[in-house]
């Protein structure tokens, strides 16, 4: 029987935690998507904070990728811990990380919420990657994110500068690209300037495990377009299925913005799938994804023109490089901390209960 | 119309770094040609799969054959399924794609297909938002690049350099020229139409990941750059090996010759790469200026010395993989008699700071045992103090960069084999870039499109580049034209070559890699 060779090539350390049960199996499909891409050792903390009992069990796997001659095999470390053992896991996974290469750490929640063994885990890692998909309470989030930022980023913090990436940001990355292709030239960006209603269509999805509804890649969103072009905050209105934003831009002109719930199949849960801008000088903007295919269709008209339609690529999505490279490559993004700074000081009450 | 590129833009974010290309439509002569059907196309396929086109595109296939869009648009998709480096092909994305491709037929001295082409290109402006922008690639035989840059020219469809409101550029296929005279021609009657900054000579070698590695190995690992000089490198080898023939090329070939075909192009790059001073950044014309400066550093081999400096070579009948084949005077097209190469091996010095005599060994050949591109930096060997007992089994250090196949740099070093006796044994520190990141990586084309699409043209030889190598090279093509070579064929197909081209090393004590 031939033999393939199998090799073994690490890019980095990649540490994940989650606390969720129901949540294991989305975090492995995670991992095998980025070890597809940068094949890493990878650290993978099981944390059952409902159990009971005082345990901790490490079992070492291997996930096998590519095909033929180009067999690459990546080691997967699994670190299943539950009551007074999580003490035990930053000593535990010492001896199992790759010397010499960066350490990235994947958290699996709100980073701001307290956890006993995250700032010895954060200690360790220069960059530090986290997914707070149902952070309840928006402006206190970002509040505490800031600090965290503060913190992480200090030199005289752990042994590195640390980068922070938001997995939310990075994922409305195809979507800021969007806008600055769209609004490109002179005359639409002056447009843009004088947006005075904005309605934006997200997906809460079907597909997925939470009952809570994903909502930040489209504040986020929104809070990002406000803060780069000056608007202020005025008020908010939470629905059930809108929410309404009013905003005052530099020369004190309303912009009234509409966040609609959609539930499709054909992107993810969370994720942008239209936007419509009406200008004071009645230019319309619609941007919307196209189905199955990663691209954002723009159509641009005035009451007596209509220009033809265009489109732009979406990149930063789950399948692609882009979303990989910006979560291992980039650094702590100013735009994400200004939108952060803005998010901050925006009355979003909690949108659900703790 | 000022672009984001331009403005101060508020919504853009400085850590994207890649730069959008503009809108514009390429216009391809001698689209019915094999490298459109086999790189070119399947290159902007990719592009558009990987959404790097611009949003605003067109492709025109330029040619002499009469078909319609749709017969165009067909025999591109059979050229997809047939050569893209990522399958199975996505029929969605195809779809959006094909809509963008268009086919004009014409010859390449008619003036009425030119206008055609300029109304073609004016609606397709209009149609797709296009801008004006023009890629014109001439995918033809050399002896049409005057004709249709004159032509271009004469119908307005090339536009002055300092233009802002739209851009025109020429990429031009290799080879520029077949010596130095004809290549200043060249250059001479391209240049009455074109800036140089409009000019993009493709050497397709310049888009490989592994050659834009270079840089990266060099510069970014000082361990590695402050060894790169002749205290510490005994000699460099540079090889550009085919197993394969020259197939159905043989017109080409007689015309061409291995010197014309790979040396005076890929290797003089890869060379110039490798040699290379560190530019003082990383602008196009910073790095060409340093790579200029190497191939004007190297020195000029005299008439009289070339037949001990330069080896040519022809293959005579052998076997590849098992299979036995003919020899290159038996190919078809191939005159019985002939006295072309289909190898070429040369000792070159390097007369400056950095390479006094260090020799640099690069050779290129057809019908060799198998394919590879390589450059292999051989250490100085140590001292026989420590281990004079072993001085035998003392291998020297040597850095393989593999251009190609199997992508990847390794490293030789001495080890001891485990055991009571102090015994010593090479081993191989490897990376191989396919492990490691997993995608397969764009191919050379989507790369070197893409940037045209851009304006940058660091990857792309210039003017004095090309004229340079032609000035060193070409006494040679005059030796050789001048001699017959006396032993036509005289290398075995399967074997790595003439007999001579090992004399040329082993005469000063060394071997080449492959042998």
């Amino acid at each position: 029987m031939a033999t393939e060779s199998i090799n073994k090539p690490r890019l980095f350390n990649l540490i994940l935690y989650s606390n969720e049960n129901q949540k294991v199996a989305y975090f492995q499909q995670l991992i095998q998507m980025i070890v597809e891409r940068l094949p890493c050792k990878v650290i993978f903390i099981q944390h059952d904070p409902e159990s009971s009992k005082n345990e901790l069990n490490i079992l070492q796997t291997t996930i096998v990728i590519g095909k033929g001659a180009q067999l690459i095999s990546c080691d997967q470390i699994t670190i299943q811990v539950s009551g007074h053992c999580l003490k035990r896991v930053p000593t535990v996974i010492l001896p199992h990380l790759v010397p010499d290469l960066p350490i990235n750490l994947f958290w699996g929640q709100d980073p701001t919420v307290e956890n006993e063994i995250f700032p010895s885990l954060a200690s360790l890692a220069s960059r530090l990657i986290f997914e707070a998909e149902e952070a309840a309470c928006l402006p206190e989030f970002s509040r505490k994110l800031l600090k965290q930022i503060a913190v992480l980023s200090n030199p005289s913090f752990g042994m590195n500068h640390m980068s922070v990436i938001d997995m939310n940001w990075a994922r409305i990355g195809g979507w800021r690209r969007a806008m600055v292709q769209a609004f490109a030239c002179t005359e639409h960006l002056n447009q843009l300037k004088l947006a005075k209603h904005l309605t934006i269509d997200y997906n809460v999805g079907s597909n997925t495990s939470s009952s809570k509804p994903n909502e930040i890649q489209v504040i986020y969103f929104v809070t990002w377009l406000a803060s780069r072009l000056k608007w202020s905050f005025v008020n908010l209105k939470i629905d059930e299925a809108i929410h309404y934003i009013t905003y005052e831009n530099e020369h004190h002109h309303p912009i009234e913005i509409e966040l609609r719930r959609q539930n499709q199949e054909y992107c993810s849960p969370g994720s942008l799938i239209s936007i419509e801008l009406l200008t004071a000088s009645d230019f319309h903007f619609s941007l919307y994804s196209k189905p199955h295919i990663a691209q954002i269709e723009v159509n641009i008209s005035t009451p007596e023109t209509c220009d033809l339609p265009f489109t732009i690529p979406l990149t930063h999505l789950q399948k692609g490089s882009s979303l990989t490279k910006e979560l291992f490559y980039s650094k702590t993004n100013i735009q994400y901390v200004e939108m952060l700074q803005a998010l901050e000081h925006q009355n979003w009450p909690c949108l659900y209960e703790v | 119309m000022p672009t984001s590129s331009t403005l101060n833009h508020p919504l853009e974010d400085p850590s994207f770094s890649i730069k959008l290309p503009d809108p514009c439509i390429l216009v391809i002569f001698g689209a019915t040609g094999d490298l459109t059907a086999r790189k070119l196309v399947p290159a902007l396929y990719n592009l558009a799969l990987d959404n790097q086109l611009p949003s605003h595109f067109a492709c025109v296939g330029f040619a002499r054959r009469d078909k319609s869009n749709e017969v165009f648009r067909q025999e591109m998709h059979d050229a997809i399924t047939a050569h893209s480096r990522t399958q199975p092909i996505d029929e969605e994305v195809w779809k959006n794609f094909s809509q963008h491709l268009y086919y004009h037929c014409s010859e390449f001295h008619h003036d009425e297909g030119y206008e055609e082409l300029k109304t073609l290109l004016h609606n397709l402006d209009h149609k797709l938002g296009t801008q004006g922008n023009r890629i014109y690639y001439l995918s033809t035989q050399p002896s049409f690049f005057a004709t249709i840059i004159q032509n271009l020219s004469k119908h307005q469809l090339i536009y002055d350099h300092k233009d802002q409101r739209h851009w025109s550029r020429v990429i031009i296929e290799k080879p520029f020229g077949h010596d130095l005279q004809s290549a200043v021609e060249l250059q001479t009657q391209l240049s009455h139409y074109l800036h140089e900054n409009q000019i993009y000579r493709i050497d397709h070698y310049l888009g490989k990941e592994t050659v834009q590695n270079l840089f990266a190995f060099r510069f970014a690992n000082p361990i590695f750059e402050s060894l790169w000089d002749k205290d510490h490198i005994d000699n460099i080898q540079i090889t550009v090996a085919e197993e394969q023939g020259i197939g159905t090329r043989g017109r080409l070939w007689e015309e061409a010759g291995m010197l014309r075909d790979i040396i005076q192009n890929h290797v003089m790059q890869l060379l110039a790469l490798v040699g290379m001073e560190p530019p003082i950044n990383f602008k196009a014309d910073s790095i060409r200026n340093e790579k200029v400066k190497l191939l004007k550093s190297i020195r000029p081999i005299p008439y009289h010395q070339i037949s001990e400096n330069v080896v040519r070579g022809q293959y005579s009948t052998g076997y590849i993989n098992s299979k036995a084949v003919k020899s290159y005077r038996e190919e078809e097209n191939v005159d019985p008699h002939s006295n072309v190469e289909t190898y070429a091996a040369l000792q070159l010095f390097v007369d400056n700071w950095r390479w006094a005599g260090v020799p640099f060994y690069l050779r290129a050949g057809k019908r060799l045992p198998k394919r590879v591109t390589e450059i292999s930096i051989t250490f100085k060997n140590l001292p026989a103090i420590l281990f004079h007992n072993l001085a035998d089994s003392i291998e020297p250090n040597v850095l393989v960069i593999r251009i190609q196949p199997d992508e990847g740099i390794s490293l030789k070093i001495n080890c001891k084999v485990p055991g009571l006796s102090l015994l010593l044994q090479p081993v191989k520190m490897d990376f191989r870039y396919g492990s490691y990141f997993g995608l397969t990586s764009p191919e050379a084309y989507e790369r070197l499109i893409c940037d045209c699409m851009i304006g940058d043209n660091t990857l792309f030889a210039r003017d004095d580049e090309v004229l340079t190598s032609w000035e060193l090279l070409t006494p040679i093509l005059h030796y050789w034209a001048s001699e017959a070579a006396p032993n036509f064929p005289n290398y075995a197909s399967g074997s790595w070559g003439p007999e001579e081209a090992n004399e040329l090393l082993i005469r000063n004590g060394r071997s080449w890699r492959l042998n």
